[in-house]
């Protein structure tokens, strides 16, 4: 039987209790670190398709984004946050779906000439529809005549002047 | 009856006689379209007239009369602004930077007609740009 001295016995009792000690302060909470990726997913948009679980410091990352680049620099970032371990990268690339995109309006080629035509007479408002050109206001019967030839000239449809007055 | 051969028999009668190039009368969605392009600004304010008389103030909206003075490079023009001066632009737009001005009357050299609303012109004191065509009756 092999009796150890008592030196050796109380340095090993020192030792773990030191280790002991080191760990307690040392761990990172799984929540601190879930809370930590959280963050750092929110500064990147194309981020927000990663999911996270955290376990005892060891992450693993899994979802979808939109490129290799976004994947590897999750993975960076990850590794980077206190108290992290291992990390496994499950994240996988997909194109990002895009939900209702808005309907881009279809300005008609005649807006902005018209715009030009009336620019010069102040009591008149126009607006366009269907290649319709709708007069409203009023105009004296001398600039009439030349705002109907600038207006021909853009070759509309129609021109309404239901709403519109010469005096 | 169309409108051509029946309320502005008078008008497209007198398009065909006028010598146009380009000439054309056609009827769509209850509008007739009359269009064509003279080197004669006074041919142009002969059609105007017409149809000014058929149509009183163009109120019923159902002719569109599209008569363009198309000239050569270097023909004169007078401003025809009711007595502003007319800008003289860098581009052929309203949004496009002022470069120069015409006074109402002046006589100014129609330089090219890149389209019927925006021609290319320059002034007596040498500025050269954009200006509304509404507002310029090439000399005969």
């Amino acid at each position: 039987m092999t009796i150890r001295p008592i030196r050796t016995v109380l340095t090993i009792a020192a030792l773990s209790a030191t280790t002991a000690f080191y760990s307690c302060k040392d761990k990172v909470k799984d929540s601190d670190i879930q809370t930590a990726i959280e963050n750092a997913k929110a500064s990147d948009a194309k981020m927000s398709g990663v999911i996270a679980t955290v376990k005892d410091g060891d992450v693993t990352l899994e979802g979808s984004v939109p490129d290799e680049a976004t994947k590897a620099a999750a993975e960076t970032n990850v590794k980077a946050i206190k108290g992290v371990g291992t990390v496994t990268n499950n994240l996988t690339i997909a194109a990002p779906v895009v939900e209702n995109p808005m309907p881009v309006p279809v300005s008609s080629p005649l807006e902005p000439g018209v715009m030009d035509a009336i620019k010069s007479y102040p009591t008149v408002k126009a607006s366009v529809k269907d290649s319709v050109i709708i007069l409203e206001g009023s105009i004296s019967k001398a600039d009439n005549i030349k705002l109907t030839q600038a207006l021909n000239s853009l070759h509309p449809k129609k021109i309404d002047r239901s709403k519109f007055s010469v005096k | 009856m169309s409108l051509a051969q029946d309320k502005y028999k008078q008008l497209t009668d007198a398009a065909t006689a006028a010598n146009l190039s380009n000439l054309s009368i056609d009827e769509k969605g209850g509008v007739l379209h009359i269009s064509g392009d003279t080197a004669d600004a006074s041919v142009k304010d002969h059609l105007w007239n017409i149809y000014g008389q058929l149509d009183p103030d163009f109120q019923t909206g159902d002719v569109i009369l599209d008569i363009a003075t198309t000239v050569s490079s270097g023909t004169k023009a007078t401003v025809t602004t009711n007595q502003s001066n007319l800008n003289i632009r860098k581009g052929p737009g309203t949004d496009q930077e002022i470069v120069g001005k015409a006074a109402h009357g002046e006589t100014v050299t129609i330089m090219s007609q890149p389209n019927e609303q925006w021609w290319l012109v320059r002034t007596a004191a040498g500025e050269e740009g954009y200006a509304y065509a509404e507002f310029l009756s090439p000399q005969v």
